[in-house]
């Protein structure tokens, strides 16, 4: 599903991601990018949306090599993202945002992301007025119409409580497992991130530290030492 | 001639850069495109022409940037807080209208008719620089 | 050249031109724009002031404008005369409204104003946000091409002053008082800047006036008079009606 082959990013001469190779498998799985300030995990979603060139390295998507394409072609070809900083339409109604890309995308089932999203209550209302929580499950809804392959979250969680994280990711996990697509996500609360994922991968000051089940991740020594250790 | 050319590009070039660099500060610093800063720099002229009138040429130039200093303050005040939460064109359209108006009062008390203000000795008459005077 | 053939001419200049400029400044952000835009603006209206181009533009005098022949089957001196004039451009105007009013509704307005709100997201969503935005720079600038030769036509003269920038912002002045939340807005707009722009003529301070309107409405009725209209009807009908909220 995804492969990045050495990917880079500098920011001058900040590196902020360096040669990183990653594997995302297809059906059904959710795969948690973790990491202290600073590892390049949000930098990793960026490149592979498009959103910020790579200074060197591949992404392959689907077995095609996306690096030079629009961020609007990865879009409508399946890849979707959503953002740590909510990024949704203040001013228009829920209904209308949705409905509004959804008709662009082609998805017909809009009433399958409404429904997943519990958003049914809140389809009248100006997206500025509901509630922070109500607003980033928007900026997922907003990332799930068009039924994509491959979803990019960057802190799904960031702004809830633990409880509402922990829910947020077992929706994830079931909504992943019934569609059948993939699922990166990058996030700062581990507990959620090993309750759910099938995978796990650790980055540490934009290079690739470990990979593993989430158990394989708890126990391994190098992870420990550089990241769980300080946060436990 | 070049010569004459570069020092004369240079003297409006300065007076540029200083109107520039305040432009750039408040747009830096406070997100405002300020459109009335043409205005501002007007009123600060004819404000330096008026103390100038009265106590020369020394002290307006000590005066009317105190004077201006507390526009600045004013401004910000009464005008920039109380509008924070509008969009950045609202601000913008705000700042266009006050230095339209600035302009008007100025023409007003002014009349149109250009004012001069005579330099102090220090700075009257040329300088002699790589053979050639300036101003000539 | 006939001057139906003339006008014509001119209109397809300006759609090019408006076409070839869009394509290099739409891609920008909002204030990058509106600096572009005017700088354009500053561009031409000095440019027909060149000493080269003196014949063909007049220069500083500005130039004479005069036809022969019917146009829309009125005379030069029809145009002249506001009594025959007016029911044209106000014509005109409200086309001009009505074209605005359906790509508001059409999937462009739609897009449009989602790109407003948040391009970024728009682009993150599958859509091309460029296109969208130059169709709508050219479009807005072919209806103020009519309204140019509009003015040609009943003026029978144009000069420096004609494109200079207060025309824009009077423009922009008088969209403010109306509202630029809806189409009807900028007539209604255009309507009371020019009743009082008459008033503050009279006392010769045109100038004043545009500067505390706009400080006025921006402060007072940020959404100008239709909108403000529009508001308080939306306010009334909603606690008659009186709906629950969850």
């Amino acid at each position: 599903m995804l492969k990045t082959e050495k990917l880079s990013v500098s920011y001058g001469p900040l590196q902020a991601l360096s040669e990183l190779d990653l594997e995302i498998d297809g059906d059904g799985v959710l795969h948690g990018v973790i990491g202290p300030n600073g590892a390049g995990k949000s930098t990793l979603l960026d490149a592979v949306c498009g959103r910020r060139r790579p200074t060197a390295g591949t992404v392959r998507y689907r077995g095609q090599d996306i690096t030079r394409r629009s961020v609007a072609w990865r879009r409508r070809h399946g890849m979707a993202r959503s953002f740590q900083r909510t990024s949704i339409f203040q001013d228009l109604t829920v209904y209308e945002q949705l409905r509004l890309v959804a008709q662009h995308l082609g998805d017909r089932r809009l009433d399958d992301v409404i429904q997943v999203m519990d958003l049914a209550d809140y389809l009248d209302e100006k997206a500025g007025r509901i509630a922070y929580g109500v607003q980033r499950r928007v900026d997922v809804a907003l990332a799930l119409i068009g039924r994509p392959h491959l979803l990019l979250m960057d802190e799904p969680g960031a702004g809830l409580s633990a409880v509402e994280t922990l829910r947020l990711f077992q929706h994830l996990r079931d909504l992943v497992r019934e569609r059948k697509i993939a699922a990166v996500a990058v996030e700062h609360d581990v507990d959620a991130v090993f309750a759910c994922c099938d995978k796990v991968t650790v980055l540490d000051l934009g290079r690739h530290l470990a990979t593993g089940t989430p158990a394989e991740i708890r126990a391994d020594r190098r992870v420990v030492a550089a990241y769980l250790g300080s946060a436990a | 001639m070049i010569a004459l050319l570069i020092a004369n590009s240079l003297a409006l070039a300065s007076l540029l850069i200083m109107l520039s660099s305040g432009l750039a500060l408040i747009y830096g610093l406070r997100d405002v495109i300020n459109f009335g800063h043409g205005a501002l720099y007007m009123l600060g002229a004819y404000l330096g022409y008026t103390v100038a009138l009265l106590g020369g040429f020394w002290l307006a130039l000590f005066v009317v940037p105190i004077l201006l200093a507390c526009l600045g303050v004013a401004f910000e005040r009464l005008v920039l807080r109380p509008l924070q939460s509008r969009s950045h064109i609202e601000v913008a359209l705000v700042t266009l209208g006050l230095g339209i108006i600035l302009g008007q009062i100025l023409i007003f008390f002014y009349g149109g008719a250009a004012r001069s203000v005579d330099a102090p000795r220090i700075l009257s008459g040329s300088i002699e620089a790589f053979g050639l005077s300036y101003p000539a | 050249m006939t001057a139906m053939q003339a006008l014509l001419v001119s209109f397809l200049i300006v759609a090019v031109y408006a076409a070839i400029l869009g394509a290099l400044i739409a891609r920008t952000n909002p204030l990058a724009f509106m600096m572009l835009t005017l700088a354009a603006g500053e561009v031409i209206s000095h440019s027909v002031m060149l000493e080269g181009l003196r014949d063909y533009t007049g220069g500083a005098d500005g130039l004479v404008v005069g036809f022969k022949g019917a146009v829309l089957g009125m005379q030069a001196a029809d145009f002249a005369n506001a009594a025959r004039f007016w029911p044209v451009a106000w014509t005109a105007a409200w086309i001009a409204g009505l074209i605005i009013w359906t790509v508001r509704r059409s999937r462009l307005g739609a897009i449009l104003r989602a790109v407003r709100e948040n391009e970024e997201r728009m682009r993150f969503s599958g859509f091309n946000t460029y296109a969208p935005r130059l169709i709508a720079f050219v479009l807005i600038n072919m209806i103020a091409a009519v309204s140019g030769l509009l003015h040609v036509l009943n003026a029978g003269f144009v000069s420096p002053d004609s494109l200079s920038l207060s025309v824009s912002t009077n423009a922009l002045v008088a969209a403010l008082m109306g509202g630029v939340a809806s189409s009807a807005g900028p007539i209604v707009g255009g309507l009371i800047f020019s009743f009082a722009q008459d008033e503050f003529g009279a006392h010769d301070a045109t100038q004043l006036f545009t500067g505390v309107a706009v400080v006025a409405f921006i402060i007072l009725i940020p959404r100008g008079v239709v909108g403000g209209i529009l508001d308080a009807a939306r306010q009334s009908t909603r606690s008659l009606v009186g709906r629950k909220r969850p």
